[in-house]
């Protein structure tokens, strides 16, 4: 494969894996506050520190 | 066309559906409560119950389409379609019955069986680029 596709393709990787992390830090948050599923703002404002980066991020 | 391909456009068409919603809803709530056509909020947070959940199944749509289109396409380009096409209309289909679920309504129960058909997608998404990165 071409370095631009390689690129491509982990670019697509990385943006994936930081919506696992995003999943697992909501999770958490539902596990060690109590917070409901349906209730996490799509924009993060709701969490805090790396919660809201994460959201960000992705 | 491979089912790769197949699989794409179809994603784009159904977020394109999806957008066709989303301008009917908005109209509808114009001329039935008089809200300003420049007065909606991008995250759909002044529209209510269905007009919300359009809104962010929408922009959930948007959220993934890019992605999905960079892997695919990368594995077309590359000669490498074989690997995307294995599981391309399972994708698809998780996809739309995401959006589908969302669309009925945010309970708890709806809530995980949404999460489930989304990480169908991301454990597809990321066996793909594990196997793209390693041809």
């Amino acid at each position: 494969m071409s370095d631009s596709i390689v690129a491509l393709c982990g670019f697509a990787g990385w943006t994936v894996a930081l919506i696992f992390v995003l999943v697992n830090v909501r999770l958490l948050n539902i596990a060690s506050a109590g917070k409901a599923l349906n209730s996490f703002s799509p924009a993060g404002g709701d969490l805090d520190g790396f919660g809201q980066r994460v959201t960000r991020a992705t | 066309m491979t089912d790769s391909i197949v699989a794409l456009c179809g994603f784009a068409g159904w977020t394109l559906a999806l957008i066709f919603v989303l301008v009917n809803v908005r109209l509808l709530n114009s001329v039935s409560t008089g809200k300003a056509l420049n007065s909606f909020s991008p995250a759909g947070g002044d529209l209510e119950g269905f007009g919300q959940r359009v809104t962010r199944a929408h922009l959930n749509c948007l959220e993934v389409l890019p992605v999905a289109a960079a892997v695919i396409l990368g594995a077309a380009v590359s000669g490498n379609n074989a690997i995307t096409d294995a599981w391309a209309m399972i994708f698809l289909w998780a996809r739309i019955a995401q959006s589908v679920v969302h669309l009925v309504g945010t309970s708890v129960p709806l809530v995980l069986i949404r999460a489930t058909l989304f990480t169908v997608q991301l454990v597809i998404l990321a066996v793909w680029i594990y196997k793209l990165l390693n041809v």
